[in-house]
């Protein structure tokens, strides 16, 4: 049946698969449990400042991946795209604004 | 796929969505964007009055410098009422969840919003909410302003700030989903030929609105939710005595705050931007720089929150910072006007009824926002900060703007939406007369701010008499004016004449169909090949010629 | 569904003639009408960035007023339940995509089992959770009268279980409803097929549920890891 693959703009041109994609569905799993494992086992070395930069680092290129090939926010249209980056750039406008008062208070 | 059925000969007569089953049951269990519409506008409404009702005992209490009318407590209850009423419940859902639930299928060509049932979902929200925080309104009342600033509101605060932020969380869940359903519909419902670029600037306005529903309404919840668990527990992050910061609440609240200004004003400018260029016979100057100069304002009212709270103790630095970006967000804003301008220039007007009401609002728009270029700047706020300068100032926008827009849509689209026609010269008389009677209300408190009466008492000082017992009796014609439309308007459902398709020759594929609209909307699908406000209308003069 | 066919209707644009071999019954959703599902997911799922964005917002401003306290207070959670409770959340978001998968080619019934090993893991994390909350009620680091949190640092720390209290139980609120949408869609699923219970809709739990998963990806690093070494 050719419902199948209507999810993206371009799908029309996928061929419908038979089969679940079980081969690359286990590979990004391994990379998110050694992503885990890296970032648990980092905070335990003591790196300073750096500590918070690996930690979120890693959070986002787990999000990244979590977004890419299950959610498929590539695959899919432009629109889609632009609401989750406006999601994410609207709440900088919040964090950066805010920050440039939380930061400079008192001087 | 088989042809769906609209795409089948439509019988002769396609029955209006105000034909067929007229059951309550089936108007409250409709999933038609119109009924809904209406619906909606009916429950402004009474929202509308209810809130008057709280301007009107302000403005009694305000005629005389004693507080003699009510107590301290009471009016600091009376304005919350006000504040939170026409905030929540009028002005953020007015022009969107009514007009803009009306007419955006039309305008683009659809059979209906892209999710209806949610539509409807929205409506059931915005009621259950507003009438849970109307009870707490009135049992009891809420004494912190609408604004509900910490510590105030978490920790002294006495009355019930709860029940009130509870009801104000779940309408905004209502905002949030009629913006998604606007924001999905223009993106995916638009009939063949109908680009962006096509679009009406009404929906244009209605999707950038739509925009910042969804993008600020999430912050505001969360916000609430927040300040209801720190009241509730007495302790969280708002608390400077427990290492918490109050300001927070500020940003957060005003990153919702702010926007939500221009939630009330965009879709007002997208109701002139339809009514100028038919009533001057010409076409919208600069179409393109009016849709840029909307998405300009959505996204940069986003950046400006700060100058709520230039003298709250936010750092100095900040509030240049702010200052500077809240210039900015003229800029698109005086394109508008100066485009609405530029669209009279040469064109052939006439003094219609909604003309009256929208030239109104371009003045009164005008007004309002260049008394904000004061407020914006960063010394002189400091003088004028909680003084009736404010306060004249956002009436000027949310009153004198989206409110006059509001009732120009109503006047402009009711033919359309109910089929019949008002009395002309009682809708002119009245357009006139809530003009006038704004200007008599609220530019004296310009004067009463730069000399210095501070907002949100019940008393002042003698000297500031004469320009309050001005403003209240300026408030007594503004009052007249909003109820005049009421009584004329519900004499057109019953003796007004039948409107036809299109009486004002205007453009748009709204006016392409019977008035009032049949249920589907379309009874074939449009096509759109012409470019936005080809004024004078090719299709409507033809129109008339065939008949 | 009247409303998908119904809009249906007023097509922007032509369709391609994939949606004319739709099975009807079968993952009937026309391929536009899924589209504007799934793109209406996405707009909420914007809704909801925002929504924990806030959360996330008055945690960064309280760790700023506090590193000292947040520091000494996130080495009281336990730092064991919280990575295992992301490997089981990361696992969860695994067979939740790959039921999204089969639902799309029509394989009703192993949709509907990844769809119960799906819940069966948020339920997994949810009962971790819990037993992370209750051991620490008991360990006094519930905000409150009770709390207690031995040195100079008792304010900022209350601060911080304030916002680890908060946080998690808003997202384990939205991991809670997922778990019950999911648990519905699997149970009608396995009940009549794909005819009773559309791929379009698994798609749009699927969105959702992969959200809260990265949620909780930031908040793991936020709550338990602030100073470790």
């Amino acid at each position: 049946m050719s419902a199948t693959a209507s999810l993206g703009a371009r799908s029309a041109k996928v061929k419908p698969m038979r089969s679940l994609p079980l081969r690359s569905h286990l590979m990004v799993w391994l990379a998110l449990m050694a992503l885990l494992a890296l970032t648990a086992g980092s905070s335990f070395v003591p790196l300073g400042t750096f500590n918070v930069v690996v930690n979120f680092t890693i959070a986002a290129i787990k999000a990244a991946l979590v977004l890419v090939f299950f959610m498929h926010v590539a695959r899919g249209e432009a629109a889609v795209r632009i609401a989750a980056a406006a999601g994410l750039l609207w709440l900088g406008f919040l964090f950066a604004l805010s920050f440039v008062d939380i930061l400079a208070r008192g001087h | 796929m088989t042809p769906p059925a609209a795409l089948l000969p439509a019988p002769a007569h396609a029955a209006s969505y105000l034909e067929g089953d007229m059951s309550i049951r089936a108007w409250l269990t409709t999933r038609d964007h119109k009924r809904i519409a209406i619906m909606f506008a009916i429950a402004i409404t009474a929202f509308f009055f209810i809130g008057g009702a709280a301007a009107t005992l302000i403005r009694i209490e305000l005629a005389t410098p004693a507080g003699d009318l009510v107590s301290a407590e009471t009016y600091n209850k009376l304005f919350t009422m006000h504040g939170v009423v026409m905030v929540w419940f009028f002005l953020i859902p007015s022009i969107p969840a009514t007009l803009g639930n009306f007419l955006v299928p039309l305008m683009i060509g659809a059979k209906d919003l892209a999710f209806p049932r949610l539509n409807l979902t929205s409506f059931y929200l915005y009621v259950g909410g507003a009438l849970f925080t109307l009870a707490a309104l009135f049992a009891g009342g809420v004494d912190t302003g609408w604004t509900f600033y910490t510590p105030f509101s978490t920790m002294f605060s006495n009355t019930n700030v709860i029940a009130a932020i509870a009801g104000v969380f779940i309408v905004g869940f209502s905002s949030i989903l009629t913006g998604l359903n606007f924001i999905v519909t223009v993106h995916k419902l638009r009939a063949p030929g109908m680009t962006f670029f096509r679009l009406p600037l009404f929906v244009w306005a209605i999707y950038a609105t739509s925009v910042i529903l969804v993008l600020a309404t999430p912050v505001l919840g969360m916000t609430l939710a927040l300040l209801g668990i720190e009241r509730i527990w007495h302790i969280g992050i708002f608390d400077p005595s427990l290492g918490g910061d109050p300001l927070l609440f500020q940003h957060l609240f005003w990153f919702y705050s702010h926007p939500a200004v221009y939630i009330m004003v965009l879709p007002a400018m997208g109701i002139a931007s339809e009514i100028i260029p038919c009533f001057a016979r010409s076409p919208v100057f600069g179409y393109r720089t009016m849709a840029y100069a909307i998405i300009a304002i959505a996204v940069i009212g986003f950046l400006v929150w700060g100058h709520h709270m230039f003298v709250s103790g936010q750092s100095v630095y900040a509030g240049l910072v702010f200052s500077i970006l809240s210039y900015l967000v003229a800029i698109p804003s005086a394109i508008k006007v100066f485009n609405w301008t530029a669209t009279l220039y040469k064109g052939s007007i006439s003094f219609d009824a909604p003309m009256i009401y929208a030239l109104g609002f371009v003045g009164l728009f005008m007004l309002g926002g260049m008394s904000g270029l004061f407020l914006a700047a960063l010394a002189l706020d400091v003088q004028l900060t909680d003084t009736y300068f404010v306060v004249a100032h956002f009436h000027y926008i949310m009153v004198g703007g989206s409110v006059t827009a509001y009732l120009a849509g109503i006047h402009f689209w009711w033919p359309k939406i109910t089929g019949r026609m008002y009395p002309a010269r009682w809708a002119q008389f009245a357009a006139v007369l809530i003009f006038l009677g704004f200007n008599f209300t609220f530019f004296p408190q310009y004067l009463l701010g730069i000399e210095g009466m501070p907002r949100r008492y019940h008393e002042y000082a003698p000297q500031f008499t004469t320009l309050n017992v001005l403003s209240s009796a300026g408030a007594v014609i503004l009052a007249m004016g909003y109820l005049l439309p009421l009584v004329y308007l519900g004499w057109s459902l019953v003796r007004g004449a039948r409107a036809p398709q299109n009486p004002w020759r205007a453009t748009g594929l709204e006016w392409t169909v019977p008035s009032p609209p049949p249920t589907e909307n379309f009874a074939t699908q449009p096509h759109v090949d012409e470019e936005p406000y080809a004024y004078p209308p090719v299709a409507a003069s033809r129109q008339e010629a065939a008949t | 569904m009247t409303t998908a066919i119904a809009s249906a209707e007023a097509r922007p644009r032509a369709e391609t003639p994939a949606a004319a071999a739709d099975k009807p019954g079968l993952a009937a959703t026309p391929p536009l009408r899924r589209r504007e599902m799934a793109f209406g997911m996405w707009v909420f799922l914007t809704t909801e960035t925002l929504f924990f964005g806030v959360l996330f917002f008055a945690y960064a401003a309280m760790r700023f007023a506090h590193p000292a306290a947040f520091a000494a207070a996130s080495r009281h959670t336990d730092v064991a339940m919280g990575t295992l409770n992301t490997a089981v959340l990361l696992t969860s978001s695994v067979t939740m995509a790959l039921a999204v998968e089969a639902a799309e080619i029509g394989r009703a019934r192993i949709a509907a089992r990844l769809m119960t090993a799906t819940l069966a893991l948020g339920i997994v994390f949810l009962a971790i959770k819990g037993y992370a909350y209750h051991r620490e009620y008991t360990e006094h680091l519930f905000p409150g009268a009770a709390f207690h949190f031995a040195g100079p640092l008792a304010g900022g720390a209350e601060t911080f279980f304030w916002i680890y209290f908060v946080t998690t139980g808003f997202h384990a609120l939205h991991l809670a409803i997922g778990v019950g949408v999911v648990g519905f869609m699997a149970w009608r699923l396995a009940r009549g097929g794909l005819a009773a219970q559309s791929a379009a809709s698994i798609v749009n739990a699927g969105l959702y549920w992969h959200f809260v998963d990265i949620v909780w990806i930031f908040l793991y690093p936020a709550l338990y890891l602030v100073s470790r070494s």
